[in-house]
């Protein structure tokens, strides 16, 4: 093309480039468009350099390099700001130069100056991106009047100049294109698909079965929760613990971790080192301080030691469940760690010790402190190893120091006497119904009786029961694979049992209950109904029997159906759950015994130490 | 919220990227973000979004009126002294009124009662912000900025807002009117993007929950500093080893997976943020460290504070003197609490030998020495900054080299080991340029054969596993902390 005089010449633009010629004339040459509404630029107001028009580009915002088809022109700066083109060197189709804008300016060619062939060849994959359908994901798209221009365009020109139009653009978003597509499409296709699952909200679980918990629900708006920032905390906290197929999701969370390693054993939690179990009985005197002790870091406040323990209510099962310390999971069974807490055990055994001084009358007490599964059914290797404290040393340290209570020390070697048997779950840390009977023949022995043979009893066993230590330890496949049962022995006596629960409610209930349809967590519930404020059994064929009270955690559901034969009324009091106190509960009945029983993890549960001192007061 | 979030993934990144790209012209796409940007910031501080506001608007006027003061030099000076006193006034209010005046209680006695006052987020990144905007007006080495609300979109964009990097005011000036993304960068931001995401849901979190389990967490030793300190001083040698190391890992795979998202958002909608890590922990020397670590605040200040100051052109002396000022500030900057000062010295020493001349023993040594040599100091750097209370690093200090009558092994440690080796590895590779090396190597060279398609779904995949896994990761897994609020 030759430029003898300044005259309107008319420029095909690619069309994404419509979108970056500013239409605002300021700084650029001024664009206008013909009747076919191609961008023309008017070379009248072009610089001329030799005669030949100049076409000018601030080089801001505007590229530095224009491309055409066939080769990429590397503009020249000579006019100050300017980088200026030789249009006579654009190629044409029709005598029409065409020139397309790339999409963006590389950092490093701005600051050198100095355009390398890498970065040129970059470049043009840009441009051969840029073709429209690959705008409408993410770049300027065309908008409604190219379009029709382009429709336009199509009618006026003739097939066969559609034809090499198509394929130019076809030539322009080869391989590079398709794929960044692709690649961009799958990613947002699978993050919109999150997005709508997380939206649809009957997805949304509100109770977690193998957590036993309510999951957090959806804040209700208050300009105080708003202010300090919690409602749109709590928002977050809802959104993450109510998304749709949880279960399944921390399932393969679990699945996953089990791949970080060789897993034949594992620890779930923060083991806790505990401190010195002393070798002396505690001093007798109630208001006593906790014995000093040789260490003189520790002298905080009590409440403080155990930030991990919660109780968290549960509404849909109406038990309470503590959250476990540490557990030690071998293969398919579990085990908490056990550690001494030295400011609370005195303040757990003269909580069992003023038992007696409260109750109206006079009562014997029992105390049967209960050894747990780590001491009694780990092997002796692992258990060797483990930090866990010496329960024996502990429960002799309580038993000894116990005052005005039988202590039934008979449990721990009984049990590591029946160890092989099934005493212990091995993914919940309670013990068994059998457990509970060996503990209970201790009792006997203390009380006097002759125990109740086992085989008097008929059994009922639920299966597929996978508790605590399956929760806690993040659903292991191993247990999943190899899952408890519960086995109940149930009574042969008439009996009545009423439950009256923390909120006031009242009904009648089984000693043991059908748990086939509870769901997989909650099988020990069969025992008594769980743990309920207070729960009354009355043994119709024993009318003139003694009188007894049984204050208990969940270790004490499996066990209190033992006593039903020796006694004519049996009240089980759970302190966590009953706000009254002992005296006030036992004044109008002729109580015989109390029997105190809980497993040995209590001994430093603070929150169960509160509920024990308000009972005992 | 925070980007490793279920709801930043899955609800208000994707609702911005829909509405985003809905809107239609730079101004609506400004006006989404600019809205967006303040939603997010709303959402951990509905009340200190004011702050930030207020800030921005009084660095705007300042440096319309710096610019308006063309040519006289003390009216200029005079208004970025005022902006320095705001800004700094501010910051120096939320974030150090408790330490100072609990320096003062503990020397003078008063006061009685030391206020608590909460740290907005990210106050310490926008501030430095808006500061290098205010400086490079005044420098003119940028425009003023005209229109408010384009200069509260520069400080308040949900990318970098509250966790870095530090952006320049400069390096975006021109992207806030005109920016424009191709495919090829969203799907280079996608990948930055799922690579952060995944780090930090991954892996950081994990490494700080071992972390945790092997040392005693921030929450047991700041409410009962008594028993931590027993339990830390009961811990086995490889227990404390090893827990710092998964310390090291964590506190760079979580700032960098920040950093990673920030930068991946950015290309998504057409900002171009520079790097701010580049492999800390292969570096050679404490100089190439910082180099390599958290960019943007060295280069914030090497180029307002010790370039101002007269860098090394004025004498050994002054030079000396302006890199203690910079290291005790950096280490200030990192929290309101003495040990963080220490830190910064205690880098500050190796940077002032290194430049008496080891940095060229270091660089004249085969390198595996040279990396050991800066992992050394970086891991017990480390020490000093995650033990904000002294009474903890003696005991820990003694406790590395098997001075508290502890094993040098128990079995919860030996498990805990054995249980996540395979996870250690890929921890270690991922801070290492390993991944990257490799991910060059495979790139196809040429496009339309077989390998390149293969090549191109593949790393598709990879973006959608790293989704996936992480979202899996998340769910329910409530220990998510986020180390950066306290800066």
């Amino acid at each position: 093309m030759i430029y003898d005089k300044p005259r309107n010449i008319s420029f095909r633009v690619l069309p994404s480039v419509n979108s970056l010629v500013p239409k605002k004339k300021k700084k650029l040459n001024k664009v206008s468009h013909d009747l076919n509404n191609e961008p023309i630029i008017d070379i009248s107001t072009m610089p001329v350099i030799d005669g030949v028009p100049m076409l000018k580009f601030h080089d801001d915002p505007d590229p530095n390099i224009i491309i055409t088809e066939k080769r990429t022109f590397v503009p020249e700066v000579r006019n100050g700001d300017f980088n200026i083109i030789d249009v006579s060197e654009l190629p044409d189709i029709d005598g029409v130069p065409i020139l397309t804008l790339p999409e963006k300016k590389v950092e490093a060619e701005k600051k050198d100056g100095v355009v390398s062939e890498e970065i040129n060849n970059k470049e043009i994959e840009h441009v051969e991106v840029n073709a429209p359908e690959a705008t409408a994901l993410k770049a300027p798209p065309i908008t409604e009047k190219q379009k029709k221009s382009k429709v336009q365009k199509a009618k006026n020109e003739s097939p066969k100049k559609e034809k090499t139009k198509k394929e130019r653009i076809k030539k322009q978003r080869s391989p590079g294109y398709k794929t960044h597509l692709f690649k961009a499409a799958s990613f947002f296709i699978m993050l919109y698909t999150g997005a709508v699952v997380a939206f649809i909200i009957p997805l949304r679980p509100d109770y977690s079965p193998s957590e036993k918990r309510n999951l957090e629900k959806f804040p209700e708006f208050s300009a105080e929760l708003l202010l300090s920032g919690e409602y749109f905390s709590k928002i977050d906290t809802w959104f993450s613990d109510t998304f749709p197929y949880r279960e399944f999701l921390t399932k393969a969370g679990t699945q996953i971790k089990e791949l970080y390693g060789y897993n034949s054993v594992n620890i779930h939690g923060d083991v806790e080192s505990g401190d010195d179990i002393p070798d002396a009985p505690l001093e007798t005197s109630p208001t006593t301080e906790p014995t000093a002790s040789n260490t003189d870091v520790t002298k905080a406040p009590v409440t403080q030691t155990e930030p991990k323990t919660t109780i968290p209510k549960d509404e849909k099962t109406d038990i309470k469940t503590q959250s476990l310390g540490a557990i030690i999971v071998a293969g398919d069974a579990g085990y908490e760690y056990y550690a001494f807490s030295k400011d609370l055990a005195p303040r757990f055994i003269n909580s069992v010790s003023n038992i007696k001084s409260s109750v109206n009358g006079d009562a014997d007490v029992y105390a049967m402190i209960v050894p747990t599964s780590i001491d009694i059914t780990l092997n002796d290797n692992l258990r060797e190893q483990t930090s866990s404290a010496d329960q024996k040393k502990a429960l002799n340290y309580f038993n000894t120091s116990f005052r005005d209570v039988t202590a039934v020390d008979g449990i721990y070697d009984t049990e590591r006497l029946h160890r092989k048997e099934y005493t212990y779950f091995r993914t919940d840390h309670h013990w068994t119904a059998l457990g509970a009977y060996y503990a209970y023949e201790q009792f006997a022995l203390k009380k006097g009786i002759t125990p109740i043979p086992l085989e008097n009893y008929e059994t009922k066993t639920y299966d597929n029961f996978l508790g605590t230590f399956y929760s806690s330890s993040g659903q292991t496949s191993k247990m999943a694979e190899n899952p408890d049962y519960v086995t109940a022995y149930l009574p042969y006596n008439n009996v009545n049992c009423h439950i009256v629960e923390a909120d006031g409610d009242a009904f009648d209930w089984n000693v043991v209950t059908d748990v086939t349809n509870y769901d997989r967590g909650s099988k020990y519930l069969t025992f008594i109904g769980g743990d309920n404020a207070i729960t009354t059994i009355t043994n119709q064929d024993n009318p003139d029997g003694e009188v007894c009270i049984v204050i208990k955690e969940s270790y004490g559901n499996a066990f209190v159906p033992f006593l039903i034969p020796h006694y004519s009324t049996i009240y089980v009091i759970d302190p966590r759950h009953y706000d009254g106190t002992l005296s006030e509960f036992s004044s109008d009945k002729n109580i015989d015994d109390v029997i105190f029983i809980a497993n040995i993890s209590t001994t430093r549960n603070y929150i169960y130490i509160d509920a024990m001192e308000r009972l005992i007061k | 919220m925070v980007f490793s979030s279920l709801l930043f993934v899955y609800a208000f990144l994707p609702i911005f990227l829909l509405i985003y790209s809905m809107a239609r012209g730079i101004k609506a796409k400004n006006i989404v973000l600019l809205i967006f940007s303040l939603i997010f910031y709303s959402w951990g501080e509905p009340v200190y979004v004011l702050l930030l506001l207020f800030m921005t608007f009084a660095d705007w006027i300042f440096a319309l009126l710096i610019e308006k003061c063309n040519g006289k030099k003390t009216g200029r000076k005079i208004l970025l002294i005022l902006s320095c006193i705001v800004n700094l006034g501010l910051i120096g209010f939320f974030k150090y009124t408790a330490f100072f005046l609990g320096n003062i209680q503990s020397i003078f006695g008063v006061p009685d009662v030391i206020p608590q006052i909460i740290l907005p987020i990210g106050i310490s990144f926008y501030t430095f912000q808006l500061l290098s905007y205010v400086a490079d007006v005044y420098r003119k080495e940028v425009p003023a900025q005209k229109n408010f609300f384009w200069l509260l979109l520069y400080s308040s964009l949900f990318h970098q807002c509250i966790a870095g990097p530090i952006v320049r005011y400069s390096d975006v000036e021109r992207e806030i009117l005109d920016r424009r993304v191709s495919p090829d960068e969203v799907t280079k931001g996608i990948s930055r993007f799922a690579v952060g995401l995944a780090k930090k849901a991954v892996i950081a979190n994990t490494c700080g929950s071992l972390s945790d389990t092997l040392l005693v967490t921030d929450a047991f030793m700041s409410t009962s500093a008594n028993e931590a300190l027993t339990e830390l001083s009961t811990r086995s040698v490889v227990a404390l080893w090893v827990g710092m190391l998964f310390y090291m890992l964590q506190i760079y795979l979580d700032f960098s997976a920040y950093s990673d998202m920030a930068i991946g958002m950015g290309l998504m909608v057409g900002f171009h943020f520079k790097e701010n890590f580049n492999y800390p922990y292969a570096a050679r020397s404490v100089t190439d460290f910082w180099r390599r670590w958290h960019i943007s605040l060295g280069s914030f200040f090497r180029d307002y504070v010790y370039i101002p100051l007269g860098g090394n052109r004025k004498g050994t002396f002054n030079t000396y003197r302006n890199i203690l000022i910079v290291w005790l500030l950096t280490g200030l900057w990192h929290g309101a609490s003495w040990n963080f000062v220490l830190w910064g010295l205690f880098f500050c020493i190796f940077l002032i030998v290194e430049k008496i001349g080891l940095l060229k023993v270091l660089n004249k040594i085969p390198g595996i020495f040279s990396r050991i040599y800066l992992l050394i100091i970086v891991y017990f750097g480390w020490i000093l900054f995650r033990f904000s209370n002294f009474r903890f690093i003696p005991v820990i200090l003694k406790g590395l080299f098997g001075q508290n009558a502890n094993p040098v092994i128990d079995f919860e440690t030996k498990t805990l080991l054995l249980s996540n080796f395979v996870f250690i590895i890929i921890a270690i590779i991922a801070v290492t340029p390993l991944v990257k090396f490799i991910a060059e190597k495979l790139k196809p060279k040429k496009n339309n054969t077989f390998y390149s398609v293969i090549y191109h779904i593949g790393s598709s995949l990879a973006a959608i596993i790293l989704l996936l896994l992480s979202t899996v990761m998340l769910v329910g897994d409530s220990y998510n902390p986020f180390l950066y609020f306290q800066f």
